[in-house]
């Protein structure tokens, strides 16, 4: 009975054959139940393999983002001149900005994930590397090595610490897309809003940065008090 | 580069330049999606579907005899499924294909709303078996090739010990259905 089976899926049936696929069908109840079994199993491999290829392929899409990320070279410059300029304005200017509120609350979030201490299991493994460089303040390997391992993983805590990298990086706009469109664990909620807010300052969409710092205010969250302080400095200068 | 040699290097799963392809075509299949009003989205998840598609085909030896380009072939599954999308949406305002085989796109699907609960179950099974099995599972239902075809490409000695492998792989499969139950 096998035999015949394979045939069918081969696509290999002789005319005799065939004759004897359509009795079986008919009369051999466990045959037909074989054959209804292995239609299902191809119906579930074909799917399986095209969302495969389909997920090769949305990567192509993430990876065609990269040349905006080649400006990166440049970032080093860009930070301590963002730094120069935002220090003189905080200094020249007694009316707080946004930019220097962001400057004020802003400290990259501590790495609680990976111990850096030497550890003879996974000493190479890219996870490591990543915050090895993130521990070392080298954000821009930190983030290259983030986006290696999102390739395969959609880990929160990954996602959590790339857009961090991205914030040191001066990608605002990108480190809050990446805050807006996860589905925060309770573990990772409070913290992502409280850098979201801070993000918001960068963009200057200082509705956005209320609403979320609103939130976290009112309840015992990580930041609470940064929180509402910030918020009240925040409605200071809208005024 | 030859059109021949082109399909023979997806087949062989030659990420550069499937990623080339992607690229080159995005633009004109977004044009095409614009005429029809399609929201972006739709229109991306679309494309890349047809992608999908041409990949599968190839694979499944399907386009071994291509007439026109890639590129056109290409474009022509998107319009198809495009033209797919908006008679479901019964906005069909009828689009003019060429060379794409009509029958075999019409229920293509990349949604796991295609299949019925068994069938689900049966994949995730299937996405944990081991590579081996995947492998001749993927060549035998997927890319519908002969058994002496996957015993030549994944060096059996012969057939016997493959079919029987198959059987394992497959019994496998039953048997984590009837776990599930």
């Amino acid at each position: 009975m096998n035999e015949l089976i394979e045939k069918y899926f081969e696509n290999t049936l002789s005319a005799e054959e065939k004759v004897t696929w359509e009795e079986n069908l008919k009369n051999d109840p466990e045959f037909k139940k074989e054959v209804e079994f292995q239609l299902e199993i191809k119906n579930a491999v074909l799917l399986a393999e095209r969302q495969k290829i389909k997920n090769e392929i949305k990567q192509f899409e993430l990876e065609n983002f990269k040349p905006v990320f080649q400006l990166r070279k440049y970032f080093p410059y860009a930070a301590i001149f963002v730094a120069f300029i935002s220090l003189l304005f905080y200094f020249s200017n007694q009316n707080q900005s946004t930019q220097s509120l962001y400057a004020k609350y802003h400290d990259p979030y501590p790495n609680t994930e990976i111990s850096n201490t030497r550890n003879a299991y996974q000493k190479n493994s890219t996870i490591e590397q990543a915050f090895m460089a993130y521990d070392l303040n080298d954000f821009k390997k930190a983030n290259d090595q983030f986006d290696k391992i999102l390739e395969s993983s959609n880990e929160e805590y990954i996602l959590f610490y790339k857009a961090i990298c991205l914030m040191e990086l001066n990608q605002h706009d990108q480190a809050l897309k990446l805050f807006e469109t996860t589905n925060w664990t309770a573990n990772y909620l409070e913290k992502a809003r409280w850098y979201q807010s801070l993000c918001y300052l960068k963009t200057n969409e200082l509705k956005k940065a209320e609403n979320t710092l609103e939130v976290l205010s009112n309840k015992q969250s990580f930041k609470k008090t940064e929180a509402e302080e910030l918020l009240s400095e925040l409605k200071k200068i809208k005024k | 580069m030859s059109k021949h040699l082109i399909v023979e290097r997806i087949k062989k799963h030659d990420n550069e330049l499937l990623k080339k392809i992607y690229l080159e075509n995005k633009l004109s299949f977004f044009k095409i999606a614009n005429q029809y009003q399609l929201p972006e989205e739709v229109a991306l998840d679309i494309y890349q579907d047809s992608m999908v598609a041409l990949i599968e085909n190839a694979r499944k030896n399907k386009i071994d005899d291509l007439q026109s380009s890639i590129n056109t072939y290409l474009i022509g599954i998107g319009k198809f499924m495009i033209y797919n999308y908006l008679n479901a949406q019964k906005k069909n305002k009828g689009i003019n294909i060429d060379e794409i085989n009509q029958d075999e796109l019409l229920n293509f699907s990349t949604n796991d709303e295609s299949l019925n609960g068994r069938e689900i179950a049966l994949k995730k099974a299937y996405e944990s078996l081991g590579e081996q099995c995947r492998k001749i599972l993927n060549l035998f239902y997927f890319e519908n090739k002969k058994l002496e075809e996957i015993q030549q490409i994944l060096r059996y000695e012969n057939k016997d010990v493959l079919k029987s492998q198959k059987s394992r792989c497959i019994s496998h499969l039953k048997k984590s259905l009837n776990h599930k139950k």
